[in-house]
């Protein structure tokens, strides 16, 4: 054999693999194909081995040659590799095509009632003011719900709170305020408490239900004044709706604040009453011991039913307490 | 109190819209609850304004105290109309005696009354505007003085008198026959007006049937009087009413306005029913009268309070357009004495208000409050709810109060406290447990077609210690029944079990320390074989289960309700403290299956294989609870996926064996358990 036959031949080899590796359908056939050229005992093999026959200088020319030869094909097997593996995975990835449109596997959504949620907003702004947050029971006494506040018995303010009286001699407390006592009876000043909770009056119709719930406020320091309660008492409204709020405070009365106020927001172009507040009145504070000389106090109370129907555009009270399920899925 | 805005003219020259009006009152503290235009047949153009009064200001109950309220903020000269005496043509025997609690009294006999006149066109008019129904002329005319200057009168028909007239207390178990047909029965507390014989009126609250004008009066006595508030106040509500009376007298009346009451009174009753007028005869204790003390106003502490920086001048003004005849004391101090219509000013911080309500509680200054540093605490409460949520929990929020049946069904036999005027029989039983309100809610959702449903609630609940003492308990309480995951295009979803609720139970109290144990139990309501204690640190702290099938039939139900409830009182939440080390060597894992009577727990099963599985036994899981074919009856096939691992080394198979032997072992000898092969 000589260089030119050689020539022609590994031109032939390289001319028929490429086609056969271009003509292979899978990853699996290629690799026959490629045995039978590249194996041990593949065409190029036996070539090399034929080269026995050559005369030393022509030999080292012809072993070029087909190492040539090898390394082409070799790259032109990977190529062709990928190009296989492609549209393998191209053909399994159009097997496996889901119809998303169809809804996903959700599990149950449940929802944290609208009065909790207004509660904790409430409880979270004022707890970065440094208010610890107190409870105190629901079935109460006298002392505490009336007399302790400046209620005596028999004032007519106790007309503005219809009491449930219970069998045990005590009542159901008709606001939060009994914490304030409770808390300045049990630590020393300064305090500043947030207490949210349930109330009870006797008192059932579109706009009142029997239960509902109340936050009360307390700040008993040195220099606690009426502007500050101002100050807090904006500040909260801004941080509860979210946007400042047009709000208006006026005179009212209640036994255990003086000066006592009503807060009112400005709602769809009226004026709604949403706090009570007032300077702690001075009779409550000497009741639980403080030193009025050194402290001063403000406290407030807010409806948070009512908050919550303004935050969340409620219309009706009672659907607060009557959960439907079409009601609660909204929070 | 409602009332017509022209009347206001009486005594103020006032021109302001009814708008900016109803502003004024209401940022002086009077709330107004609305205003409404009307005509005037008389002068025209009116409105009638309608006010919320607070307890504290008895003296705005009428019109000259809304009046005095509204020249002091817009500096009017305040004047009363016609109040000229007139003097009496004879002397009526009748004499009148005063007592502490009503410690003064003023009378006058009016006789030969035209029994056909009728009301003042303008009179009728304004107590209409008033909501007052017209009665008779006389009647009508106390009802107007009431409403003008705040004094109550009462005419008594002078015929029905018998000798003379006495503010006394009433004897225990006196009775008496209102003007509005009640009778009642007084005790010492209260106050009546008596004759010689009897008492005709309970004092400042209502006129006696026997002695009330009539069609047929002829002759009327008129009674202008003072009565203490504290022996009117709670009176009436009482025997369950209030009247326009003791509605002023309770809050307190002034003082000094009967002489010129009965005067004016007069004057209205000559221009309409006529008569000859007896001299007025009275009785005034004078020391029992309130007394108005000096009260000392510290204005440096004040300024320092609201926050303004009101001069001396300033205050000395508002005070004495309030009629409080303030003097300049030493330093920043200044002294007043309340007006005998003024019962709310008694102390100091009562005079801060004054000064602040004329200053406007709008033009106070604001500051911001300071925030001050405090330690977080972690709100378990919050979290158990966001993870009950998560779980797809709905939370309600139930009333407190539920009917003495649903007390009965689901009370666990607790006496309860009750409510002693409850709004209904619904209402009159302090709940005990959560259960009532969730089953409520939860068949109020099922008729508004909600078949799966999950909801839960957290509130106090209330347990009687004693016939005094109440304990109350908050209580976390969920109902769970339909399917654990609704039906959808791929799968079916499965029926809510006892176990779904085990686990949200379990995955709760891994929420707080303590190892948590169940055990069997007996609550009426659940099912015996379907329910378990639930126990924190060995104390009972709830019960969960299913319904009991009586109690689902009794409510109409095809399905199975799950409940469970926790008292949160005392559970200490789960802090991580600091972090463990886990291990970097393989662990081995064995399956294990076992046959074992039905009747073992499925727990001792797992405390016997921990016990037997050495110093290297990590975990075990039940993987499958078999009963029925290829079992004999009685026995069950329990398979248990058990593992070990060291923190030093990779296991040799020989350890694990030797564990395994011994596991089979003791499973055989405590439990009689044979290994499945």
């Amino acid at each position: 054999m000589n260089l030119d036959s050689l020539k022609k031949k590994i031109s032939d080899l390289e001319s028929n693999a490429k086609t056969e590796f271009g003509s292979a359908i899978d990853k699996l056939e290629l690799d026959d194909i490629y045995r039978s050229y590249l194996g041990k005992k593949g065409e190029v093999n036996l070539l090399l081995k034929s080269l026995g026959s050559l005369p030393h200088e022509k030999r080292k020319a012809a072993g070029k040659l087909l190492n040539n030869l090898k390394g082409d094909l070799e790259h032109n097997y990977a190529l062709t590799t990928s190009l296989l593996n492609d549209k393998a995975n191209l053909a399994r990835l159009e097997k496996d095509k889901l119809d998303i449109s169809l809804p996903g596997i959700r599990s149950r959504k449940g929802s944290i009632h609208p009065v909790t949620r207004t509660i904790r907003d409430v409880c979270d702004f004022f707890e970065r003011m440094g208010f610890d947050i107190e409870a105190g029971p629901e079935a109460e006494i006298d002392y505490y719900n009336f007399e302790a506040l400046n209620v005596p018995e028999d004032h007519p303010a106790k007309d503005m709170h219809d009491t449930f009286y219970l069998n045990n001699e005590g009542l159901l407390r008709t606001h939060t305020s009994p914490v304030q006592i409770r808390t300045m009876e049990k630590s020393e000043a300064p305090h500043r408490i947030i207490c949210p909770g349930k109330v009870y009056r006797k008192d059932s119709d579109l706009t009142h239900t029997p239960m509902f719930h109340q936050i009360e406020g307390l700040v008993v320091e040195e220099g606690a004044s009426f502007a500050q309660l101002k100050g807090l008492l904006n500040d909260f409204l801004t941080d509860f709706f979210g946007e400042e709020v047009e709000l208006r405070f006026r005179p009212s009365y209640f036994p255990f604040t003086e000066p006592s106020a009503e807060v009112d927001i400005r709602w769809k172009k009226n004026w709604l009453e949403v706090l009570g507040c007032g300077l702690v009145h001075p009779n409550v504070l000497k009741g639980v011991g403080v030193d009025t000389n050194k402290y001063s106090g403000f406290a407030f109370g807010l409806g948070v039913e009512r908050m919550t129907m303004l935050k969340y555009d409620i219309p009706d009270l009672r659907a607060f307490f009557e959960n439907d399920i079409r009601f609660l899925d909204q929070f | 109190m409602q009332f017509s805005k022209n009347w206001l003219k009486d005594f103020i020259d006032i021109d302001l819209s009814t708008e900016t009006i109803c502003s004024q009152l209401t940022m002086a503290g009077l709330e107004v609850d609305g205003y409404e235009d009307v005509t005037s047949r008389i002068t025209g153009k009116d409105s009638i304004i309608k006010l919320d009064i607070t307890p504290n200001r008895g003296d705005c109950f009428s019109l000259l105290g809304v009046a005095r309220e509204l020249s002091v903020i817009n500096n009017l000269k305040l004047s009363l109309p016609n109040i000229s005496s007139i003097d009496g043509t004879f002397k009526d025997k009748i004499k009148v005696k005063a007592c502490p609690e009503g410690p003064s009294y003023f009378g006058r006999t009016i006789r030969d009354i035209s029994v056909n006149s009728k009301t003042l066109p303008l009179i009728a008019e304004r107590l209409k505007f008033s909501d007052q129904k017209l009665i008779d002329p006389v009647v009508d005319i106390t009802n107007y003085i009431l409403l003008e200057l705040g004094q109550p009168l009462h005419a008594f028909d002078r015929d029905k008198l018998r000798g003379n007239l006495t503010v006394r207390t009433a004897f225990n178990e006196e009775n008496i026959k209102l003007l509005d047909d009640q009778e009642i029965v007084l005790d010492d507390s209260c106050l009546v007006i008596s004759d010689e014989e009897s008492a005709l009126a309970f004092a400042g609250i209502m006129g006696g049937k026997e002695s009330a004008v009539s069609a047929s009066t002829n002759s009327i006595f008129l009674e202008s009087a003072f009565f203490k508030p504290s022996a009117i106040r709670g009176k009436a509500r009482r025997y369950g009413f209030q009247t326009d009376a003791s509605l002023r007298f309770e809050r307190g009346v002034d003082y000094k306005i009967q002489e010129i009451a009965i005067d004016r009174a007069s004057i209205l009753l000559r221009d309409t029913v006529g008569g000859r007028f007896s001299e007025i005869t009275s009785s005034t204790l004078k020391n029992q009268l309130p007394k108005k003390t000096k009260i000392y106003l510290d204005l440096e502490k004040s300024n320092n309070l609201l926050g303004t920086k009101i001069s001396k001048q300033v205050a000395l003004r508002y005070f004495k357009g309030l009629g409080l005849a303030p003097q300049r004391s030493k330093n920043s101090s200044i002294s007043a004495i309340p007006p005998s219509w003024r019962y709310d000013l008694t102390i100091e911080a009562d005079l801060v208000e004054e000064l602040a309500r004329l200053v406007g509680y709008d033009s106070l200054p604001q500051l911001s409050l300071s925030p001050v540093y405090k330690k977080s605490e972690l709100n378990s409460q919050s979290h158990l709810s966001d993870l009950l949520s998560a779980k797809g929990f709905n939370e309600i929020i139930s009333y407190s109060f539920i009917s003495r049946d649903d007390h009965d069904l689901f009370g666990e036999g607790v006496a309860a406290l009750e409510v002693k005027n409850p709004i209904s029989q619904n209402m009159s039983v302090m709940r005990t447990n959560l259960v009532s309100g969730l089953v409520s809610t939860f068949l109020h959702n099922l008729n508004h077609g909600q078949d799966s449903q999950r909801l839960f609630e957290i509130g106090n609940t209330f347990h009687l210690k004693n016939a005094k003492e109440v304990a109350e308990k908050n209580t976390l309480a969920g109902l769970m029944s339909g399917k654990v995951n609704e039906d959808n295009w791929k799968e079916k979803g499965k029926e809510i079990s006892f176990y779904d609720l085990k686990g949200v139970v379990q995955d709760l109290l891994r929420e707080f320390k303590g190892p948590c144990v169940f055990e069997n139990c007996k609550v009426d309501f659940l099912h015996p074989g379907m329910s378990s204690l639930i126990k924190q640190n060995n104390k009972i702290i709830g019960f969960m289960g299913c319904l009991q099938p009586i109690y689902i039939d009794r409510l109409g139900l095809n399905e199975d309700i799950y409940i469970f409830s926790i008292e949160l009182n005392g559970l200490q939440k789960n802090v991580s403290s600091s972090y463990k080390e886990f291990s970097r060597f393989p662990s081995s894992k064995r399956d294990l299956s076992f046959i074992v009577n039905k009747s073992i727990a499925s727990s001792s099963i797992e405390n016997v294989i921990k016990a037997a599985s050495g110093k290297f036994f990590r975990d075990i899981e039940i993987f499958d609870v078999y009963e029925g074919k290829g079992i004999e009856e009685e026995k069950k096939s329990i398979a248990i996926s058990v593992s070990w691992q060291s923190n030093k080394q990779t296991l040799k198979d020989a350890d694990i064996d030797s564990a395994v032997e011994r596991i089979v072992n003791s499973m055989k000898k405590e439990l009689g358990g044979e290994l499945r092969v």
